[in-house]
């Protein structure tokens, strides 16, 4: 007797947990909608019309699903233009191929700009002296590899009688009235999307936007765009305590000023030189960076 | 033994070497500030100092001022008062730069100088 009650008792919860008793029995029982359905066709008087089965549906097994499925997401990555597979992707990425800067910007060879003007920047993130510490860095910048910058504080002063100079109103077609009043070859448009310091992290993230117009022909002659993060104990910038006029906040504002530095030195790291620089016109082979930088630089000591 | 110290001696005094155009001083400093806020007349006059040393010794491989940064001084001292010594400041942008004469000879007229 034990022995039939303990079998009985294994049968039943057999039988419950591998849903056989949904299968057997609950398949000849109404669904909801079906149950549903029919109640409200009760209230409204209405048939309640079988849908008719569309003949264009066929049915595919696992297998044939699972091929149609690979070749979907092979068009997608053909499409994306992901055209190497892991070996290759692997490979590439311990030796990159290199690309000469004559090939990467053959536009700023041809044209040879001499003088360049940076528009007060479109700042998108929520810092609000962003514009200001991408100026100071970027005419630094470019004057130090050989080009003619319009200097900075004559930069702030223009934006400060008329705020509609900046990258936000003045658009890439409008860089030739540009030419007529500054002069310049070439301008420097810059949208700055970030520019964060999460408060559980050491680390500053910063993304941005480059294109250098020329004023002469309307095309885009050196563009970049950046998403850069500096996480390192070493501080980016070292503030000069000595000044006597500013003293940059130490927790405030010398991360981003040092953000800001060390991001600009890397976006502008292959730009051709310029013609005040002694290698003007002979670093057409140099190896160039991709267009689209994502740099981190990461600089902890493991103890 | 010497000869190799000798030569590390070398190596290392031109890795140290900077082989940039131009010498800045304290030029990050001095923008920013005048960027971020509205500098009242009195501090001008701290930032005409600090400038005057960036025109008057520079360094670097051109020994010149860097681009733009006479351009800035010669508004710095029209904004104390020295209009002669703003215009020739001015002047001495187009002489070192002659691309930024479109520019300055703009600047000029809007100051009135």
């Amino acid at each position: 007797m034990r022995k039939l009650l303990i079998l009985s008792i294994f049968c039943v919860f057999l039988f419950s947990s591998c849903d056989i008793y949904n299968r057997v029995f609950k398949k000849s029982e109404p669904t909801e909608t079906e149950v549903a359905g029919d109640v409200l066709a009760n209230i409204t008087g209405e048939n309640k019309e079988a849908m008719p089965l569309d003949s264009n549906i066929t049915k595919v097994s696992k297998k044939e699903l699972k091929k149609i499925k690979k070749a979907q997401n092979k068009a997608e990555k053909l499409a994306r233009g992901d055209t190497l597979n892991i070996a290759e992707k692997f490979w590439y990425a311990l030796f990159p191929i290199t690309i000469e800067r004559v090939k990467s910007f053959p536009k700023m060879y041809s044209e040879q700009p001499k003088s360049i003007l940076v528009l007060y920047p479109w700042n998108r993130s929520k810092r609000e002296d962003a514009s200001e510490m991408f100026i100071t860095n970027i005419t630094k910048e470019l004057s130090l590899k050989g080009y003619y910058v319009v200097s900075a504080i004559n930069t702030f002063n223009i934006h400060k009688k008329d705020t509609t100079f900046s990258h936000e109103y003045i658009k890439h077609n409008q860089a030739g009235e540009l030419r007529k009043k500054y002069g310049v070859d070439a301008v420097l448009y810059v949208t700055i999307y970030s520019m964060n310091k999460y408060w559980w992290s050491s680390s500053v993230t910063s993304g941005a936007d480059y294109y250098l117009v020329s004023t002469k022909t309307g095309d885009t002659l050196f563009n970049r765009k950046t998403e850069f993060i500096y996480d390192t104990p070493v501080p980016a910038y070292k503030p000069n305590k000595k000044s006597d006029i500013f003293n940059m906040d130490k927790d405030r504002e010398v991360p981003f000023f040092g953000l800001s530095y060390q991001m600009n030195r890397y976006v502008f790291i292959d730009i051709p030189f310029g013609p005040y620089h002694k290698k003007y016109m002979k670093d057409q082979k140099k190896f160039s960076h991709p267009k689209e930088m994502n740099y981190k630089i990461n600089m902890r000591l493991d103890y | 033994m010497k000869k190799l110290l000798i030569i590390c001696i070398i190596a290392l005094v031109s890795v140290s070497c900077n082989n940039d155009l131009y010498k800045y001083y304290d030029y990050d400093n001095l923008v920013f500030s005048y960027g971020k806020r509205d500098i009242p007349d009195k501090e001008i006059k701290k930032l005409v100092k600090q400038y005057d040393k960036i025109v008057s010794q520079p360094k670097g491989k051109r020994k010149l001022p860097a681009p733009g940064v006479c351009a800035d001084y010669g508004y710095l001292l029209f904004r104390i008062g020295k209009k002669d010594e703003a215009r020739d400041m001015f002047r001495k942008e187009v002489v070192l730069y002659p691309e930024s004469e479109v520019f300055i000879n703009k600047l000029i007229e809007e100051l009135g100088l």
